[in-house]
This record gives C-alpha cells, sequence and structure tokens, in this order.
C-alpha cells in the first residue's frame, strides 16, 4: 500500500499527484502529531571565465541568480502498536536562465511495528512496568526512510546509504531510501538488519552511485559512559562486502575526538577514456567508463572543542579511496589543456575565416564532459576542514574552510546565523579558491552569496 | 563537706561539658542530614512528581524590553534523565537528551544523534542545564553554610556542590526560606570557581501547591541582561524509555511524544 501511495504521489499527471497528495495529507493531518517547515534560499553566482573547463552558456548554464523554496510536511500518527511516519516535499527551483520547476517528493513514507515479543512465541506487546521492553524491544520498519549514520561533520564513511552532501547550502530534507528493517533497541544500544533499495537492479552500463543499490544491512550502536560506538557490515554486488567502525568519545567538558574507517572490497570509479593520452582528444559519446578497484579506504579522523565562552572550533581530516587520486586528475586536466589548446589552434588558423562551429561545439561539449566530474561526491582523497563558530546571543557567525591537502586548492564559506522567534536566518559566501589546474579552482563557479530563511510551524 | 562540695561541683561541671559536646555532635548529624534532606523538600516544589512534563518558556530581556522568547517542552526521568524538545519556530523539533552526564544533540533536519560535550548543550541564552536540571539533590551534595536561627539572611543558606563533572555548575550557594524550604536564591558558579549566574525564584499556587514559577538568571558579565526561564505548566507524564535512548529518537524526529 505504501508503495502504490509513492507511486501515485509520483505520478506524471498533475491530477493523479494532487489527489494522491491531498489524500495523504488529510490521512496525516487527520490525526496524529505533524509540522510544517518553510525554507526559502536565494542565491547569487559567479562564474570564473579563465579556469580549465569554461564553456560558454549554451554549452553549461551559468544562472547568476537562482532561488530553491520548499516546504515540507512531516508528523506521524500511531493507531495502535503501529506507527507510520511521512516526510512529504515540494521544491521549487527558480533562476535567471530556465523555466521554474517544482518537484513533488516523497522523502519518507514508512511504516513501524514495534513492541513485540518474540518469548514462547507470543507477539504481544511487553508490559513496560517491569521494564522487559529493554531486553526485548523489536521494530520491524518498511517503507522509504532517511538513514543517516555515522560520526563526523565534513564527512562520514559510515554513511553508506544515505550519503548526505554536507557542502550544500540547502537545508532540504534528504530523499530516503526503501527499505525493509529489522531494528533490536535495548537501553544503550541498537542491532539493525536492513535491506536497502529492495528490488533494484543494476542499469549494465550505468552508473549507479554507491548508496543506490539494493544492499543488505547489518548495523549496531552503542551509547557508552564516555563514547558512542558504530560498526556495520554491508553487502551488494557493486562493493561487494564493506565493513565499517566509528566512533565519539568524550575526553573533557570541552573537546570531543571522533573517528571512522570504511572498508570495501571492491569499488568503482568514473574514469574519463581519454585521460593520460594525448593523441585522441575528442569523443562522441558519453567517456566517462566504470573502472574497478579493490581493497578500497575511507577513513575520518577529527577533534572538537568548546569553550565556556561560547566559541567552538572542530578540526577534521579524511581520506577518500573513491576520489580520484592526483594523477587522474593531472590527466583529466592536461586533457582538458589540450582539448582548450585544440580550440585556440583553431581559432588562429588563417585558412579559415570563420571558426567552425561543429567543431567548436564538440570541443566545448568534451570540456563540459571533463567538467562533469567535478560532480563527484568525492573530489579529492586528501581532505582537511577547519570550522569555527561563536555562539553569540544574537548571531551565530562561522567560518569553514575545506582544503584539497595535495593541491592547496579551498573552498571557504563565511556565513552567520541569526534565530528570531519564528524565522531562522542565514546570510553567507562561498568562495573556490586555488591556481587553475587544482580541484577547487578549475571550478566554473567561483563564488555564491545565499541567503537561507526558514521556519517550522 | 567541702571536700564533698567539690566534688559535687566537679560532677556538674563535667557533665554539663559532656553535655554540651554530646549535643553539638548531635546537632551536627542532623545538620548533615538535614541539608541535603532540604535541597530534597527545596526540589519538590521544582518537581512535583518523579515523571513529569514541564511546559517552559525562556524569555531574554534587554534593558528590561523583552528581546527573544523561546519554548520548549522538557520531560523528567527518574536517575539524571530528561529530553528537552524545541518548540519554537525557528528551532522546531531540535531534541537535547540528557542521560547522567551524557548529552545528546539531534536537529531536525538529520535523523542521527550528535554525542556533544557538556559545554556544547547550550540553548542559546539558557543552557540545557538551566532548563532541564531540576532536581539538584541527585546531582548535588549539600552542607550548611548556615541555618536558622543563626543566618543573618534570614534563609536557610547551603553550598551545593557537584557529585560528578560535567555539572553546568560545579558549585551552588542556595537560600531555602525557612520552615517551607521554597528556593530563594542561588549562586551559580562554574568549574573554575567564577560566578556564572545569579538564579531567583518566584512562585505561584497551581493545582493546589505552591511550586516554582519562574527562575530569573542573571549573568554576571552582561549587566542590563537577563533571562527569566518560566515553566508554565506540568504535568506527571511517564514517556517511554525508548525516547530517552539516543538511536531510537533519531528516528522521528518531528513526531511529538505521545
Amino acid at each position: 500500500m505504501i508503495h502504490a501511495g509513492i507511486h501515485l504521489a509520483l505520478a506524471k499527471k498533475p491530477v493523479i499527484r494532487l489527489v494522491a497528495w491531498g489524500s495523504l495529507l488529510f490521512a496525516a493531518m487527520a490525526n496524529g502529531a505533524h509540522s510544517i517547515s518553510v525554507l526559502i534560499n536565494p542565491r547569487y553566482h559567479s562564474y570564473a571565465s579563465d579556469t580549465l573547463f569554461a564553456v560558454p552558456d549554451t554549452v553549461i548554464s551559468k544562472p547568476t541568480l537562482s532561488s530553491q523554496q520548499a516546504i515540507e510536511f512531516t508528523g506521524g500518527l500511531q493507531p495502535s502498536s503501529a506507527t507510520f511516519n511521512y516526510l512529504f516535499s515540494a521544491v521549487n527551483q527558480w533562476n535567471d536562465e530556465n523555466a521554474s520547476e517544482t518537484e513533488f517528493t516523497v522523502n519518507e513514507l514508512l511504516m513501524s511495528y514495534g513492541g513485540i515479543s518474540l518469548e514462547n512465541n507470543n507477539w504481544e506487546n511487553k508490559n513496560r512496568e517491569n521494564n522487559s521492553w529493554e531486553k526485548n524491544y523489536w521494530e520491524l520498519t518498511l517503507g522509504r526512510r532517511i538513514s543517516s549514520w555515522g560520526v563526523g561533520y565534513g564527512f562520514r564513511p559510515l554513511d553508506v546509504i544515505q550519503q548526505q552532501d554536507q557542502q550544500s547550502t540547502s537545508q532540504q530534507s534528504l530523499v530516503g531510501k526503501n527499505q525493509i528493517a529489522l531494528e533490536h533497541i535495548s537501553l544503550m544500544s541498537s542491532w539493525s538488519l536492513l535491506w536497502v533499495n529492495p528490488f533494484e537492479n543494476e542499469t549494465p552500463g550505468g552508473h549507479q552511485r554507491n548508496h543506490e543499490r539494493e544492499s543488505l544491512v547489518v548495523r549496531y550502536t552503542t551509547n557508552g559512559e564516555n563514547h558512542d560506538l558504530h560498526a556495520l557490515l554491508r553487502y551488494n554486488t557493486g562493493n561487494r562486502l564493506q565493513l565499517g567502525v566509528g566512533g565519539v568519545t568524550i575526553l573533557t567538558d570541552a573537546i570531543a575526538i571522533h573517528a571512522s574507517l570504511l572498508l570495501s572490497q571492491h569499488y568503482q570509479k568514473q574514469v574519463h577514456a581519454l585521460a593520460g593520452q594525448n593523441r585522441d582528444l575528442l569523443a562522441t559519446d558519453e567517456p566517462f567508463i566504470t573502472t574497478n578497484y579493490h581493497n578500497g579506504l575511507q577513513s575520518l579522523i577529527g577533534v572538537n572543542w568548546s569553550s565556556a565562552s561560547n566559541h567552538n572550533v572542530m578540526m577534521e581530516y579524511w581520506y577518500d579511496d573513491m576520489a580520484y587520486t592526483r594523477q587522474q586528475w593531472k590527466a583529466l586536466f592536461d586533457l582538458a589543456k589540450n582539448q582548450r589548446a585544440l580550440l585556440y589552434q583553431e581559432l588562429n588558423k588563417e585558412l579559415y575565416q570563420e571558426l567552425d562551429q561543429a567543431l567548436a561545439t564538440s570541443i566545448y561539449g568534451n570540456i563540459a564532459w571533463s567538467a562533469s566530474a567535478l560532480g563527484a561526491a568525492s573530489l579529492a582523497q586528501h581532505n582537511l576542514m577547519l570550522r569555527w563558530n561563536y555562539n553569540g546571543s544574537d548571531w551565530t557567525p562561522t567560518v569553514n574552510i575545506l582544503m584539497s591537502v595535495s593541491d592547496k586548492s579551498d573552498v571557504t564559506t563565511l556565513s552567520a546565523t541569526r534565530r528570531y522567534n519564528a524565522v531562522k536566518l542565514e546570510a553567507g559566501l562561498r568562495t573556490f579558491n586555488g591556481s587553475n589546474d587544482s580541484i577547487y579552482g578549475s571550478l566554473i563557479l567561483s563564488k555564491i552569496v545565499y541567503l537561507t530563511l526558514s521556519s517550522e510551524f | 563537706m567541702s571536700k564533698r562540695l567539690f566534688s559535687m561541683l566537679y560532677s556538674i561541671i563535667f557533665s554539663t561539658i559532656f553535655s554540651i559536646i554530646m549535643l553539638s555532635y548531635a546537632n551536627a548529624d542532623a545538620g548533615a542530614i538535614d541539608a541535603n534532606e532540604r535541597v530534597k523538600a527545596a526540589d519538590a516544589y521544582r518537581l512535583s512528581a518523579d515523571e513529569i512534563m514541564v511546559n517552559t518558556v525562556v524569555k531574554r530581556y534587554k534593558n528590561n524590553k523583552l528581546d527573544r522568547e523561546r519554548s520548549y517542552d522538557v520531560y523528567v526521568k527518574p536517575d539524571r534523565q530528561s529530553l528537552v524538545i524545541s518548540k519554537t519556530p525557528s528551532e522546531m523539533g531540535q531534541k537535547v537528551l540528557m542521560l547522567h552526564e551524557k548529552f545528546w544533540l539531534l536537529l531536525p533536519k538529520t535523523k542521527r544523534p550528535i554525542r556533544i560535550t557538556p559545554l556544547q548543550k547550550l540553548l542559546g541564552e539558557a543552557s540545557v542545564g538551566d532548563v532541564a536540571t531540576m532536581k539538584w539533590h541527585e546531582d548535588y551534595t549539600a552542607e550548611y553554610l548556615s541555618a536558622l536561627p543563626d543566618s543573618n539572611s534570614g534563609y536557610h543558606e547551603l553550598r551545593l556542590t557537584a557529585k560528578r563533572n560535567g555539572a553546568t555548575y560545579q558549585t551552588i550557594l542556595l537560600s531555602l526560606a525557612p520552615a517551607t524550604n521554597i528556593p530563594m536564591r542561588a549562586e551559580l558558579y562554574l568549574a573554575s570557581g567564577k560566578l556564572a549566574k545569579i538564579a531567583h525564584f518566584e512562585t505561584s499556587r497551581k493545582n493546589g501547591r505552591e511550586q516554582v514559577s519562574k527562575m530569573i538568571l542573571k549573568d554576571t558579565i552582561t549587566v542590563n541582561q537577563y533571562t527569566e526561564i518560566e515553566y508554565t505548566s506540568n504535568k506527571p507524564y511517564s514517556l517511554h524509555p525508548k525516547y530517552f535512548n539516543p538511536a531510537y529518537l533519531a528516528r522521528n524526529p518531528s513526531l511529538s511524544i505521545q
């Protein structure tokens, strides 16, 4: 029924979507607890014209002004032992280059049935007065659920299902993953067995992302006196086995350290077929091919310090095998340089009065293809993040610097947040800095100025 | 005759001195017990039941004008367990879970609990400890500084020392009203020994009994600013223990507690 509801809510015909949304909302709001959150996120973008991947607006759209508006409905009801939770969102994207688009999403829609005792094959709720639930609390969940795991701020290796983008300026909720989960919760620990993305078939030759794959996961968490520990074991056809551990330790009233590690039997990268050679510079089809690797490592270590005077400083270092190596980036940058040189060579040829438009389009298109590597979830293998914020009585200023250690390029974000009674306002400036053949320096985007207004009722 | 008289005199003097010494010990024992019992009695004006839900409003005043207001639902269970849920629209759904000296922050958009240090457990101008700690007798050991009728202030004056690290305030100097033990005033000191805040308490009659209705916190650094923590309503409420498990709490942060 939930699967059918999700399909109706995502139906192509607007009338069907409207009826499905209206029915879902009415059913949810008629009983149970619910809330509505609103978010407005206007942005100003500035672009660099001299990067390796700079191309005309006709090839890659470069809007100057954009805005994202989102409204989210979230809540749940508990008619009996079962609990139903939902999170729906309507997101409108607007920019000065393209027509406005609105998307309706079912972020979460799940049913949980808990309090089941398996003693004596007797399925009945336990009497909480004798605290026996603490030993026997089981919960079965099915539907779509946001499952964000692990420790860390800039990067979370154990976030194997959800993969939240930590650098996003938008505060939208993630879209959950379809799953069937059986979980055991005791006083300070939990065990979970999950079947995620069930029946999700891998598209032959497709570029299915890691977190979109059908997978089985076993997960364990425990909360100790001064520490939290997480462990997981995951199996899917792309990575085979993945083993992860992580934790947080509170060292003093002011200092906490966190670390995590994920080992993957296999992993994949999208590698440009023409990078690393200079004979063939122009592809006629999608040039990225899925390349398999073995024994991947993703690791993170971080420290957080807080003062009684409301300053908070965090430092994290992480390594990600799934990002391009320095050599792979160099190969891609060299390819882009050679493609650009080909363009200038054609421009300078005296035999041509005008540039062959078809050739120019092909060259620019190939440069744009190369630039798409910068859209990967992980860009740099070695990363260092420094973050400071001050919890002032009115404003909370924040400075966040994310650096690619190998080429010293960085993303710097300055922001300030203010909470009024009903509204939270955040204003920020993000710049991308580095040389032309560095990861963040080669981005087409050079600067973003943004505002975020949010509230919940 | 004089020998017998002196013998009697020495016996009387010795007995008197002995009695005074024994009485002073007896009073001292009773004072030590009474101090902690007095604090427990004072807690009863802040928490009318072991498991309770308190609607709390935190108001900040600048230059005697209301500057900001935030609302919380605070669920308290025995053994130093508290769950603070924000009801203010700008931070709706934000939760801080306190289990003894362990703290977790749950932000509305994330679905994972974030373990935080004691110093990170801030809720704006009032710390989580200010909002959620309502049982001094569980967190502090009490001793008399001065007790009535000897106290010059007209109140019982007690020193409360935190039993463990991680308490919001390491030392509290507490003034309790005579006879009723209603908390009147408290000086709140950090582990460094620095005086952080001074609290005054107001009471009102609710549900047929006198209860603390407001705690007014004055910061010792910012002189033109003070914070009011108002307990607008409370009711006995036994929240299911599963909500005090960080792993479970992260699953449905937007769902009102039932």
